[in-house]
């Protein structure tokens, strides 16, 4: 196999993929060190989902509208406002300095906010990058049906040998 | 190898000037009222195809979307039986491959899809390996030729045949180099037909263990004027199988539950069907598949590349997969739901 699993990749942690298509995609994760590190992270990420969700309802579709809003942001990811600060949680220290250690502190957390949106969005999107195959997969391209076909053209009364196939077989 | 290409070469000239003359030097075109005496000519070369035996070295010329290819082949055809069918030259392990062809009990409604699609004419007198020949035109409503039958004098065997597509180019060519037709009739071998089919019905059963498909009714016509042919029922198994034809060509439509693969199909290129996206294997005969409806479909076809593209757009495909970043995240999310919903 050249290059990664890329699609595949999803269809395999969800168990999707036939027997050949399977095989060959667990070869490549032998020697293939990428491919393993996301297809665990992948198995993780979807059983971290099972544990928060249980029974839980389908995303909504508010969802996809929030994340298509990011999508089509040209600018960097927008920094969600600050929260409000409990006056409890506030020392002194915050009042007389406002650009002091308790802002340095909220700033990673919008940072790691973002990313983290980022990564879903980005998740998100590779894991809809090709359609979901609803069946088992089949591979329709046996001989056997050229050998039909011969049949079925030889029920003409005056049918031609020129439709055998060239590459005569048995 | 030497002597197979000398013969390769002199068999081609003998298609353009030798014992099988072109029809253009038969004599002119008879009358439309003769197109009686043609369809009898047909239906007496179908009757003779049945009830005699005959063996002669064939050869074959196909055009198509890859190419041309051209073969010498022994034949060899049992009165009421099979016909042998065998390449030259011989592999390079020495084998000779060949295939039996089953040459079914004569079905005179099948005869009467030639005059159903083509205007019939006899066009002249030739010669083909050293016997004297009938000509017989099938012409398209435009008036383009669609076929020739060149109908051996005293026995009504055709000896030589050319397909031609609604473009007017040729599609495929054969012609007896020489023919025996004194091989003494012998009893019928048994055909081939049903353990062939059964083997079509194995192949996919052992790979899906699905179901066959629920019959339905297939479209009795496919666009160029393909007729469905009315064949005998399959043994059991998941793949369903039709027949188109017009006299001269034949479309078969196999069906398996399923959805096509990601996997890379060798020596297929995608290609427009309509609006839909297919995948082609180019020859003769062409091989195109593509995924529609909960089945996968395999066109198999002689019938020329546009013709078989139009017949393969009327049937039924997947919708094209949604561009752009809505769909995408509205399947991504989908996927996810799945993931979370246990009866996903």
């Amino acid at each position: 196999m050249s290059g990664h699993l890329g699609g595949e990749l999803a269809a395999l942690v969800d168990g999707e993929l036939g027997h050949a298509d399977r095989e060959r995609a667990l070869r490549h994760l032998a020697h293939c060190e990428t491919c393993r590190a996301e297809v665990d992270a992948a198995r993780r990420f979807k059983a971290r989902l099972r544990e928060l969700a249980g029974n839980g309802p389908a995303p909504q579709p508010e969802l996809a509208d929030r994340l298509l809003a990011l999508g089509r942001a040209a600018g960097p990811i927008p920094v969600p406002p600050p929260l409000p600060v409990p006056r409890a949680a506030s020392g002194p220290r915050s009042r007389t300095d406002p650009g002091g250690p308790g802002r340095r502190r909220r700033l990673p957390r919008t940072a790691v906010g973002g990313a983290v949106l980022a990564l879903g969005l980005g998740a998100v999107l590779a894991l809809g990058g090709s359609p979901r195959p609803s069946r088992t997969p089949v591979d329709p391209t046996s001989d056997v049906f050229l050998d039909e076909h011969a049949l079925h053209a030889a029920e003409l009364p005056l049918s031609d040998p020129a439709v055998v196939p060239a590459d005569l077989r048995r | 190898m030497r002597p197979v290409l000398l013969l390769l070469g002199s068999a081609g000239a003998v298609l353009l000037s030798g014992p099988c003359a072109a029809a253009a030097d038969a004599a002119p075109p008879s009358p439309r009222g003769q197109e009686g005496e043609a369809l009898a000519l047909l239906a007496t070369a179908a009757q003779a195809v049945q009830e005699r035996s005959w063996s002669g070295t064939e050869y074959v010329t196909r055009w198509h979307a890859g190419g041309v290819s051209s073969q010498v082949l022994d034949v060899q055809h049992h009165a009421g039986g099979t016909t042998t069918v065998r390449a030259s030259p011989t592999t390079a392990d020495g084998a000779e491959p060949a295939v039996d062809l089953p040459r079914a009990p004569s079905d005179g409604r099948l005869l009467t899809l030639l005059p159903g699609h083509f205007a019939l004419a006899v066009a002249g007198r030739s010669r083909c390996a050293g016997r004297t020949t009938a000509v017989v035109e099938a012409r398209r409503t435009d008036g383009q030729v669609a076929g020739r039958f060149w109908l051996d004098r005293d026995t009504a065997l055709p000896l030589r045949r050319e397909v031609y597509d609604a473009g007017g180019r040729l599609l495929r060519s054969s012609a007896y180099v020489d023919v025996d037709v004194s091989v003494p009739a012998t009893a019928a071998r048994s055909a081939t037909a049903p353990a062939a089919r059964l083997a079509l019905a194995d192949h996919v059963a052992l790979r899906t263990g699905s179901p066959a498909p629920q019959p339905d009714p297939a479209a009795p016509e496919l666009p160029g004027g393909f007729t469905r042919l009315d064949l005998p029922p399959q043994a059991g198994g998941p793949v369903s199988s039709e027949a188109y034809s017009d006299g001269l060509s034949t479309v078969s439509v196999f069906r398996q539950p399923g959805s096509l693969g990601a996997q890379q199909r060798e020596g297929y290129l995608p290609q427009q069907a309509g609006d839909a996206t297919v995948w082609v294997r180019a020859g003769t005969p062409e091989q195109v598949v593509w995924s529609g409806a909960g089945e996968v479909y395999t066109v198999v076809s002689d019938a020329g590349p546009e013709a078989t593209l139009l017949a393969v757009a009327a049937l039924p495909h997947d919708p094209a997969p949604e561009a752009g970043l809505r769909a995408r995240l509205g399947r991504g999310l989908a996927r996810i739901g799945s993931w979370v919903n246990p009866f996903g």
